[in-house]
């Protein structure tokens, strides 16, 4: 620590942390206008977060803290890299336990009984279905029935934002990218059977309704609180 | 009851507030956060016309309340959901207590709804049984995420919760509200995780469970259950006001919601004074699923907007109806 390796300019830390997500929502946080500033100094790198409410879920806050310190390391040269979260009700307990490279449980102790995995994963898995019904989508604008996307291929994902994030969240729960595997599984990776996808395939459109609509709840309370107005 | 092009709409708001969250009640920085949240998303989803001054929004009056529901706000009869957070607020920020004074004045407009918190153990089944006898309960509304010294919140799962479901049964409390928010122990989990109301709903088919808020964010999750569940039902405030700067998204929300739940378990709440009556009754009339949408969503009835406005919660409250036929 201390001594920091070459120069490095505030845009390539946000480069570095462009894709890094609010895991609820699985959008970038710098999209979403909630990194609200980026400092590099010859010992040190801090970024600013800022989130919807005062009263935002304490996990995920602290998942999106941890996320953006490990991918602004990667470029840190050496640096420290701080996170530091304002306006929250426990915004110095996650910014000094994530600074300190403290556990959850730690900075949180007695009030929680485990790490955060489990959620991230669960909340991938949501994401990685509303990508499912966005490729179905594209597929069926293209004609292919309910019939023939029960025999898709991962490959037959027209290329797109919605595919390539699937790829993404394929590769991050441990599903095959490989393009001649099943385009739909279940939640848990295996394949979804034919009898089961119109269903599925339904729910996968409810949890794209779901994240989208929280996604727009969250920017409009982001901008109310810190743009002067939502509309 | 609200007339409009010939039609006449019963309208029950299903979730209204007399809250106290002035400075003088305020016990700490989570009451003032907490307020300032709610004002939030007032300010993000009223009308331009409709939005308030912060310090009337902090602490309005009996008239004010009167005039925005039943003179101006076109409600015939609205139910209290009591929110205590004893922690954030010196007096509570909306309780019982409170709501009593305007439903006892008023016994003609209100339902008053009680609430129960299972950490209360023997003591709280004694209260709730005073309370229902009191006040004549038909409902009761839970808030799992009430704070109470190291405890952040509570679960539907917990057995102490069964037991204040069958005491509910006892008594004639056939409505359970449940209502999510971020604060639940343990930190780790998906804390709207709203999979315990499964559970319960499961285990007590005779009891109703109104989810409010649609279990947003969790509306999928919701969904799900409310299929399982035929006692499950969805309440819309904070997802109806949508309708006014984002009504795609709330077609989308509406289209899902008919889809997976149907019609007649789907209940209106303004969640006033976050917002207020009359712009959504109004608007909710008017509003139709966008052409572009309808192949994958259909369109919304006339019949299916008063049940949703009034005639679902006026059957799980056993309200009268007065005849809703054709004017002029």
């Amino acid at each position: 620590m201390g001594t920091a390796t070459g120069a490095l300019r505030a845009d390539e830390v946000r480069e570095a942390i462009a894709d890094v997500r609010d895991p609820e929502l699985d959008e970038s946080l710098v999209k979403l206008g909630f990194v609200a500033g980026v400092d590099v100094t010859e010992e040190d790198v801090t970024i600013r977060l800022l989130v919807p409410t005062y009263f935002c879920a304490a996990n995920f806050t602290w998942l999106m803290a941890e996320d953006l310190r490990r991918a602004a390391a990667r470029v840190a040269g050496g640096r420290r890299v701080k996170v530091l979260l304002g306006d929250h009700f426990v915004d110095e307990e996650i910014s000094e336990g994530v600074n300190a490279g403290a556990r959850f449980q730690e900075a949180f102790s007695g009030l929680a009984d485990d790490e955060l995995d489990e959620l991230r994963v669960h909340f991938w898995r949501k994401a990685m279905t509303a990508r499912q019904w966005q490729v179905a989508e594209a597929l069926r604008a293209r004609g292919w029935s309910l019939e023939a996307l029960g025999g898709a291929r991962l490959g037959d994902a027209p290329p797109s934002i919605a595919t390539s994030r699937l790829q993404e969240l394929r590769a991050l729960l441990g599903v095959s990218t490989a393009p001649d595997s099943p385009l739909f599984v279940r939640p848990d990776g295996r394949p979804i059977p034919v009898d089961e996808l119109e269903i599925r395939l339904e729910f996968a459109r409810l949890t794209s309704v779901s994240l989208e609509t929280n996604g727009e709840y969250c920017r409009g309370l982001f901008a109310v609180r810190y743009e002067g107005g939502a509309k | 009851m609200y007339q409009h092009n010939g039609e006449t709409y019963f309208v029950v708001d299903g979730h209204v507030h007399f809250w106290d969250a002035s400075l003088e009640n305020q016990a700490n920085e989570y009451g003032k956060g907490w307020i300032e949240c709610f004002y939030d998303y007032h300010k993000n989803l009223s009308p331009e016309e409709y939005l308030w001054p912060f310090d009337r929004f902090q602490r309005y009056s009996e008239d004010r309340m009167m005039e925005d529901l039943f003179e101006k706000g076109h409600v015939d009869v609205a139910i209290f959901q009591p929110t205590y957070l004893r922690e954030f607020y010196h007096n509570g920020f909306n309780t019982v207590e409170q709501d009593a004074v305007m439903a006892e004045k008023y016994p003609d407009k209100f339902i008053l709804n009680g609430a129960f918190d299972p950490r209360d153990g023997e003591a709280g089944i004694e209260q709730l049984e005073r309370d229902a006898e009191r006040y004549n309960l038909k409902g009761v509304k839970l808030y799992t995420a009430e704070w109470r010294g190291a405890s952040k919140g509570w679960s539907l799962k917990d057995p102490w919760t069964y037991r204040y479901l069958e005491k509910c049964q006892e008594l004639g409390i056939r409505n359970i509200h449940v209502q999510k928010g971020p604060t639940v122990w343990p930190l780790n989990r998906d804390a709207f995780d709203v999979s315990d109301v499964d559970e319960a709903a499961t285990a007590f088919p005779d009891l109703n469970f109104v989810i409010e808020h649609l279990g947003l964010p969790r509306l999928e999750d919701f969904c799900w259950i409310a299929v399982q569940d035929k006692n499950v039902y969805g309440g819309l405030s904070v997802a109806i006001p949508f309708i006014h700067t984002r009504p795609r998204y709330f077609a989308k929300i509406m289209g899902e919601l008919l889809y997976w739940l149907g019609e007649d378990r789907i209940v209106f709440g303004s969640d006033y004074a976050i917002w207020e009556p009359k712009w959504l009754v109004e608007t909710f009339v008017d509003f139709q699923i966008p052409e572009d949408m309808q192949g994958e969503y259909g369109t919304i009835s006339t019949a299916a907007k008063k049940k949703i406005l009034g005639l679902n919660e006026a059957r799980l409250y056993d309200l009268k109806v007065p005849e809703l036929g054709k004017v002029g």
